[in-house]
């Protein structure tokens, strides 16, 4: 029997946690309010917050100022970024803007380890706030960290603070009149532009509030922005994407369902955030009290030219099919077979950028939880080899049906929510699964991870590295092939149309929520597929593989080849395993690196790798055209015509 | 025949009555102009005959059925097709994959993953035609997005036609043209409608074309009609001329 006591001090601490939640949510939804923009990179704004709050009382050692000066100093963290990257690409797709800030996190992230180290940390409570109040009642006798009492009344005070902000000041006014009709406003210019600046700088600074807040009672580390973030997306979603009301009520809801749920359903702990999450996108997806209106806008990727893949029976294709095979001749001649090695884990993630691809690149859904798939190929083929069968075609195959089902399962909950919401809740259903993967012991190994007997089939030894070379290498291309087939036919011209314009090939006839769905599935399978083999590549399979830093590593692989291309992902993949391999046994902070190079690739060269040929060839044209005054339309014309022509040979 | 009849059909913004008490009946085969100054509530009225929007009250009858709260791609395969006010074809496909992705929508073969869509032969003559027919045919392999805008206009109106529609609503068609692109594109309409045998909702501003192509005029204002009738019996009204020609035509 649960006493009331008990019941009362679960019920503050959800309200301490909602409070926290809403701190984090207010400065997320002020900033999509007026930008359209998902900050990624608020979870790492509110770390910065805790970190340099931290510093703040090292030197003066007073926890107000902390709270004063950490904010202000995330705020202009947040204005630099936003005046260096975004303010100058608002007119791009929206995708493009949710990576660069998922390379600033990546970047923000990096830094903190750098300065204050990765270990977590102490933050010591104010010696006012310190101890504990006690009350006394007929049947209650509670006692209760004052300091959870103060951030209950902290984080009222600074929601007011806002509301009253946007309600009553001309700063308000125009931003809320920039939310409601942003195509306005930006027409008014560039006076205007700078409250773009001014509202990032506020959305960092609540984040940075937040973090002082908190890490009096969470302690202090470079991960603890991850699973806040996680929690404010869910909130934003439950709540209402652009509903400030909304995002409050869930973000208290959020905080009872957690503190509540752990207390009389403790089976459940780590899970009724998502099962929340879950029930209200069913009964109502655009949120509690959302209005649900995306605008078209934010739902966008398109791109200013078309790269086709390149044909796996054009000459090209066939030549690189035909080097990768000649590769392990040279073991021990030319190279280890450490290398081949490493181009069959090049493989597999070729293989999970391709899957990536085909809804981002082709069919323009933003998915960031694509480490689901990954993980859960991988765990379904460990269990498979470890119980049932040692044939790992099998377990392969499972996999990948496992996963397709499961994609098939997330597409049908949350595809009816485009752009930045299906971003939101991809990230949220991979995080599902990781929590599963670590809580599960029994079946997972929990953190411990699982191992795998080495791969076999027909008698044949798939943990040779020459023969797992092979069989990584003929997947690839089947399924590159496969793929190139299948965006080629009428269910792909379906795929393209509805990422040009969904309403307009729902307004031809087609059930697009359809098509998503199993393009959805389609890319969930393949990157099964990838997970399976990843498995098969370590013969080990661990939480990690589920841990959304799969997800991100997978969209910098794509974005860095270039989306929309099929082949140019496989390229990025490799870079990127290579820049991983070569650059983490070196450079403790590589990952800051790898933030920078993408936060560059968005502002500089969207389309990536893939489009460098034509790049270059185009600055050259350039310079040719400035040297000799021949003219930019000649040679455009000339690109149409080869193009065009190029597509009637095909 | 009656193609499409609606019964007070109404839209509600908040307290904004954008579409109020619409009772509309169109006969099959005839070109019927929507007319009526800005914010009228023409476009919110395509809106809900496509299903794009629910309505707030009223009921939609398409070709014999209620139509009313179906999906809109639901109401597009029943025969009813659309173009936009704004131009919104596939800027990233070509003209002819443009046209291929309408046309192909009536083939069993629509979702196949693993047929070539170009090798949809009668899917490709359809969507030829339609590029003759709209004078594209000879840039077929040109991106959308790359057209000029009064070829994109023409595209737009040509994606709508592609699905082999029986009612078919344009929204403007000429938005944004000069008077030659204007009566050209007009002239098509025409055309089309005769030889693929569609009916036609217009919404037009330009008023010496609605008085030149339609069978029959519909007036809105304020969300409400006004008037209905021939092109002469609308000229000819006095309500018209006060609330919306002002005296354009006196
Ligand atoms: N989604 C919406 N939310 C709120 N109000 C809307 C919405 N869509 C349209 N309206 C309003 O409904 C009214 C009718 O708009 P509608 O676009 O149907 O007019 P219209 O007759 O097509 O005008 P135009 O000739 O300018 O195209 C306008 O006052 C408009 O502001
Ligand atoms: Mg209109």
């Amino acid at each position: 029997m649960i006493s009331p006591s008990l019941f009362v001090t679960e019920l503050l601490n959800g309200l301490t946690l909602g409070v926290l939640y809403l701190l984090i949510a207010a400065g997320l939804s002020v900033i999509f309010g007026m930008t359209d923009i998902i900050n990624f990179a608020h979870g790492a704004l509110y770390m910065l917050g805790a970190y340099l709050g931290l510093s703040v009382i090292g030197v003066t050692g007073s926890f107000w100022l902390a709270l004063l000066i950490a904010p202000i100093l995330v705020g202009v963290v947040g204005a630099v970024m936003e005046r260096l990257t975004l303010h100058h690409i608002y007119d791009r797709d929206p995708l493009y803007h949710i990576i660069l800030t998922f390379g600033a996190m990546l970047m923000i992230t990096e830094g903190v380890k750098y300065v204050w180290g990765p270990q977590p940390q102490q933050f010591s409570t104010p010696a006012i706030l310190a101890g504990t109040a006690t009350m006394e009642m007929s049947m209650l006798s509670i006692s209760y960290p004052i300091y959870k009492l103060f951030l209950i009344a902290a984080g009222v005070g600074v929601a007011l603070l806002v509301w009253g902000l946007f309600k009553f000041t001309d700063f308000g006014l125009i931003v809320r009149a920039g939310a409601q009709n942003p195509g306005t406003v930006r027409l008014l210019g560039i006076d205007v532009s700078n409250y773009f600046t001014l509202v990032f700088a506020l959305g960092a600074a609540l984040a940075g509030a937040a973090g002082v807040l908190a890490a009096p009672f969470l302690s202090v580390s470079p991960s603890m922005g991850d699973s806040i973030l996680i929690v404010a997306f869910i909130t934003v979603v439950v709540g209402g994407l652009g509903s400030f009301r909304g995002s409050v009520v869930a973000a208290i809801l959020i905080g009872l369902v957690e503190s509540l749920g752990n207390l009389l359903v403790p089976e459940l702990t780590g899970f009724s955030v998502y099962l929340l999450m879950i029930a209200v996108l069913l009964v109502r997806p655009q949120g509690l009290l959302g209005e649900y209106k995306v605008r078209q806008a934010s739902t966008k990727v398109s791109f200013d030219e078309v790269i086709p893949p390149v044909r796996v029976t054009s000459k090209t294709g066939l030549a690189a099919i035909a080097v990768l095979m000649l590769v392990p001749l040279g073991i021990g001649i030319v190279w280890s077979s450490y290398y081949v090695g490493l181009l069959s884990l090049i493989f597999v993630w070729a293989l999970l950028a391709l899957s990536l691809d085909i809804v981002m690149g082709y069919m323009g859904l933003l998915s960031f939880g694509h480490a689901a798939f990954w993980g859960v190929g991988a765990y379904v083929t460990v269990l498979t080899t470890v119980h049932y069968t040692d044939l790992f075609p099998v377990a392969l195959l499972l996999a990948a049906v496992t996963c397709g089902v499961i994609a098939w399962g997330i597409g049908a909950l949350s595809i009816r929510l485009t752009g930045v919401y299906f971003a939101m809740i991809t990230l949220a259903f991979a995080e599902l699964f990781h929590q599963i993967g670590v809580t599960w012991s029994e079946v997972t190994g929990g953190a411990n991870g699982l191992i795998m007997p080495i791969p076999q089939m027909f008698g044949i030894n798939l943990g040779d590295t020459v023969v797992f070379y092979y069989l990584t290498l003929a997947i690839l291309v089947g399924t590159y092939a496969l793929s190139v087939r299948i965006l080629d036919s009428p269910f792909g011209r379906v795929v393209k149309a509805i990422r040009e314009s969904e309403r307009r090939t729902a307004s031809l006839g087609y059930d697009t929520n359809k098509f998503k769905r199993r393009a959805f599935a389609l890319s969930g399978t393949i990157g099964g597929i990838a997970g399976s083999l990843f498995a098969g590549y370590q013969w080990f399979v661990s939480p990690e593989t589920l841990h959304w830093v799969v997800s991100g590593d997978a969209v910098i692989a794509m974005m860095l080849g270039g989306m929309g291309t099929l082949f140019g992902p496989m390229i990025g993949a490799a870079v990127f395993i290579g820049i991983s391999e070569g650059l983490s046994a070196y450079i403790p902070g590589w990952r800051f690196l790898l933030g920078l190079f993408l936060v560059l690739i968005v502002m500089f060269a969207p389309r990536g790798i893939a489009s460098l040929p034509r790049v270059i060839s185009k600055s050259t044209g350039d310079a040719r055209s400035r040297l000799f005054g021949d003219s930019d339309e000649i040679d455009i014309a000339d690109y149409e015509q080869t193009a065009a022509k190029e597509g009637e040979n095909e | 025949m009656t193609i499409l009849e609606t019964e007070n059909l109404t839209k509600k913004y908040g307290n904004l009555v954008a579409v109020d008490d619409v009772e509309l009946s169109v006969s099959a085969g005839e070109i019927r102009s929507i007319i009526g100054p800005n914010g009228a509530g023409k476009s919110t009225l395509f809106d809900l005959i496509t299903g794009m929007q629910p309505p707030t009250d009223g009921r939609i009858r398409f070709d014999g059925t209620d139509i009313t709260g179906m999906a809109s791609h639901k109401i597009a395969q029943r025969g009813m097709s659309r173009s936009f006010q704004i131009t919104d074809v596939f800027g990233g496909l070509t003209a002819l994959e443009n046209v291929q992705v309408a046309a192909q929508v009536d083939d069993s073969r629509r979702s196949s993953m693993l047929r070539d869509a170009d090798g949809l032969s009668e899917v490709h003559g359809k969507a030829m035609d339609v590029l003759a027919d709209i004078g594209l045919d000879d840039r077929p392999h040109q991106r959308a997005s790359d057209f000029a805008y009064g070829d994109r206009r023409k595209l737009e109106i040509g994606l709508a036609v592609a699905n082999d529609p029986k009612l078919l609503l344009l929204d403007e068609p000429t938005a944004g043209m000069g008077s030659e692109d204007t009566n050209s594109t007009m002239q098509m309409v025409q055309r089309l409608a005769a030889d693929r045998d569609f009916t036609v909702l217009l919404i037009e501003h330009d008023l010496e074309i609605v008085m030149n192509v339609s069978d029959r005029i519909t007036v809105l204002q304020d969300g409400g009609v006004i008037a209905e009738g021939p092109p002469e019996a609308i000229q000819d009204d006095e309500t018209v001329q006060e609330a919306y020609l002002g005296g354009v035509f006196s």
